[in-house]
């Protein structure tokens, strides 16, 4: 069985910012900052090192180059195996804050004034 | 890429510079990954070719200092051919020719050693120590040589390095020589997280300076074994640093 990748927080939204489709660098970095409520704001490196990676692991892939508005771009793509890491991360923070909103609801009824 | 950035950075410089330092540091992130992925023994066995090296330049530095404060090649003919034999081991290593380096260091520790052996102010530890360590990274280039020409950045360095070395050196105490592994401890340092192998030869080095100076009991046995243990330190800590760069997460 293949262990999911681990995803941290500035790769879990630039990969959650591909779900509706397709996104090139700079598009990446302004949707990753609007799905982290202005949380995680993306370098140019941090970016461009993480989607390397990200392709590596075959999480994402590039597409062919091409010009729009005088400017050079590449899309990137979440594949199966993207949306299935993003998925188990998801499930794995959500898990987690069910844990500990269960212990807080259950000691706030004892809990000091 | 360039277009990213640049649209990134908008009209503010402050982030303009950001970015550029952040595209740096990915890069170098890239180059650890890089690093991380040899496996222990090939980090190690490179490490040992290195240490070698650096012994060279030390003696280089040292048979230097000796010649010039002697006057004349021609009054120490075995120092003279021993420092020329140094040069060309050099020279190989700069040129990647690891092969013809380690024969001809071999070769040159093979000769010394008859001369080094006579001296009886050497106890048999150090006899042992001096001409194994470096030994070690020969026999290894020797047999087990890489196509790999060291950086040009990294051979400047060395080379300029022995001639400050040399020039500082001509003082009592192996000035020179503490020059040369300064300067060598603090590169490897600052390049630890990017490639290991310069601190893990340094850090031989000490291990078996610290070992000599147990050996002639020195004084100072807290800072003999302060040194002893800098090999097993820095290579727990490359361990430590391949096992973060390596885990399953981006």
């Amino acid at each position: 069985m293949v262990v999911p990748m681990e995803l941290r927080a500035p790769s879990y939204f630039a990969l959650a910012s591909l779900i509706d489709g397709p996104l090139h660098g700079y598009a990446i970095m302004r949707r990753a900052r609007e799905l982290s409520d202005g949380r995680v704001r993306l370098s140019t490196g941090t970016l461009y090192g993480l989607l390397e990676r990200a392709i590596g692991e075959e999480l994402v892939t590039a597409g062919e180059p091409y010009v729009q508005g005088g400017r050079q771009r590449r899309d990137y793509a979440l594949t199966a195996a993207g949306r299935l890491a993003l998925e188990v991360e998801a499930e794995r923070m959500a898990s987690a804050a069910r844990v500990v909103s269960a212990r807080l609801r259950a000691t706030a009824r004892t809990a000091p004034a | 890429m360039l277009d990213t950035l640049l649209e990134a950075s908008g009209d503010r410089r402050g982030m303009f510079v950001w970015n550029v330092m952040s595209l740096v540091a990915a890069g170098f992130g890239e180059r650890a990954r890089a690093s991380a992925r040899l496996s222990a023994g090939r980090t190690i066995v490179e490490a040992a070719k290195l240490a070698s090296v650096l012994y060279a330049c030390l003696w280089l530095t040292a048979g230097s200092v000796g010649l010039i404060e002697r006057r004349g090649w021609h009054h120490q003919s075995v120092v003279s051919l021993y420092v020329v034999g140094l040069l060309i081991v050099l020279l190989a290593w700069s040129q990647g020719r690891q092969r013809l380096a380690g024969v001809i260091g071999l070769a040159c520790t093979v000769a010394v050693a008859p001369v080094v052996v006579r001296r009886p102010d050497l106890l048999l530890p150090v006899l042992i120590v001096q001409p194994i360590v470096p030994a070690c990274g020969l026999v290894i280039m020797a047999i087990a040589p890489v196509r790999e020409r060291p950086g040009t950045v990294a051979v400047g360095a060395l080379a300029a390095l022995v001639v400050v070395s040399v020039i500082g050196g001509a003082n009592p105490g192996g000035f020179g020589q503490l020059i040369v592994l300064a300067a060598a401890s603090i590169a490897g340092l600052m390049i630890f997280a990017v490639q290991p192998r310069l601190a893990i030869a340094v850090a031989i080095i000490w291990t078996a300076i610290g070992i000599e100076l147990i050996a002639f009991a020195s004084a100072q046995p807290a800072r003999s074994k302060l040194l002893v243990g800098a090999a097993p330190a820095v290579l727990a800590a490359t361990a430590a640093r391949a096992r973060v760069i390596r885990r399953r997460a981006i």
